[in-house]
């Protein structure tokens, strides 16, 4: 979706404003972090493409809000996923570090296949109320694929700072070429 | 295709907000909500003011974490934008984005997609509901109702967006 206001003759701004995009050029890159985030648009939208190098066929991608002072454990999900030739299933997490934000294919996968997240902070910059996420993410190759929902919370009321894009471990990596888009979403008057 | 912003609203204590006057020059529609209620409740849509029951259906496919459902059904002069109730109230919100395609288009039903979720760590509920409003009309408002009739409270907010597509490609 493009993020920036067209070229033709209307003044309108687009909504979506890009904040930041890195793609992943080395082998020891387990995290894409955007930092100072600034507290000017409503919600956030993060469009990310990777794959990771455990020796599984996918391995999960947690999407995760922070700022400085964030309690401890603040991080919860409601998911359900689908690998293509099973029903959906259903779980929960809570009182976690990070979000539990999808699968992404991995070194057990079919070659060169990334997957596809999408995420949404809503109200990132209030400091009054948790904050709701939700992400949608899927890939497919032509022998398997999976896909699912997960809704986040983080409960604490600052505003969101930072949102890091990370295996979470110093061990799994992400591939060289995966990349994490992140937007602001305006409304009127911003 | 580009997002532009059209109008917010931020309703607090009132059961129900209305987009009114929507421009009829985007192809398609977006709305984000964070929603919080006084009252554990979900979130109905009407569209220019058509309260005609048979006009409205839905189908969709939730899940609370613990097991998932599917349902489909026929809504009286107003359709679910999500239906579960217990995750969200005056503390916890529920989000949702909803996209609706085609809006002004004057010979085609209209067709719109919901994806609806709240977590409250440990419990939760999630949705894709996938909406029809049964008339070819241009949709020039939309009603975002509370579904007990609670109201809805600070920092709720609703956005809506016009998407449009590019001149040069039409994509």
């Amino acid at each position: 979706m493009p993020i920036v206001p067209f070229a033709g003759p209307s003044t309108a701004k687009g909504a979506l404003v890009p904040l930041g995009s890195t793609v992943v050029t080395n082998t020891t890159t387990a995290e894409i972090a955007f930092s100072n985030i600034p507290a000017l648009y409503t919600d956030l939208y993060l469009q990310a493409a990777v794959r990771t190098t455990e020796s599984v066929v996918s391995r999960t991608i947690y999407i995760t809000p922070f700022y400085s002072g964030l309690p401890a454990q603040p991080q919860s999900n409601t998911m359900m996923d689908q690998t293509g030739v099973t029903t959906l299933t259903a779980s929960r997490t809570s009182n976690q570090d990070g979000q539990f934000s999808g699968l992404a294919p991995s070194a057990g996968a079919a070659p060169d296949t990334f997957g596809t997240f999408e995420w949404w902070c809503l109200n990132y910059a209030n400091t009054t109320n948790f904050k709701p996420s939700l992400s949608r993410w899927y890939w497919t190759s032509p022998a398997a694929g999976q896909q699912g929902w997960r809704a986040g919370l983080t409960r604490a009321n600052g505003a969101i700072t930072t949102v890091s894009v990370s295996t979470f471990s110093g061990s799994v990596f992400l591939v060289p070429g995966s990349r994490a888009t992140l937007f602001g979403v305006r409304t009127v008057g911003q | 295709m580009s997002m532009f912003p059209i109008a917010t609203l931020t309703p607090n204590g009132v059961s129900s907000a209305a987009f009114t006057n929507i421009p009829q020059t985007f192809t398609h529609l977006i709305i984000h909500a964070t929603a919080f209620s006084a009252a554990a409740s979900g979130a109905l849509a009407n569209f220019n003011s058509d309260s005609v029951a048979t006009n409205y259906a839905r189908s969709g496919l939730s899940s609370t974490g613990a097991a998932v459902q599917n349902s489909s059904a026929a809504a009286s002069g107003t359709t679910y934008i999500w239906s579960y109730a217990g995750f969200q109230d005056a503390t916890t919100p529920y989000g949702a984005v909803m996209t609706i395609l085609d809006y002004s288009n004057t010979t085609k039903n209209k067709v719109m997609r919901i994806y609806a979720a709240g977590d409250r760590n440990g419990a939760g509920g999630m949705e894709m509901n996938y909406l029809l409003w049964e008339n070819t009309a241009a949709i020039t408002r939309i009603d975002i109702l509370n579904d007990i009739g609670s109201n809805w409270v600070t920092p709720t907010r609703f956005s809506l967006y016009g998407v449009s597509v590019s001149s040069a490609t039409g994509a």
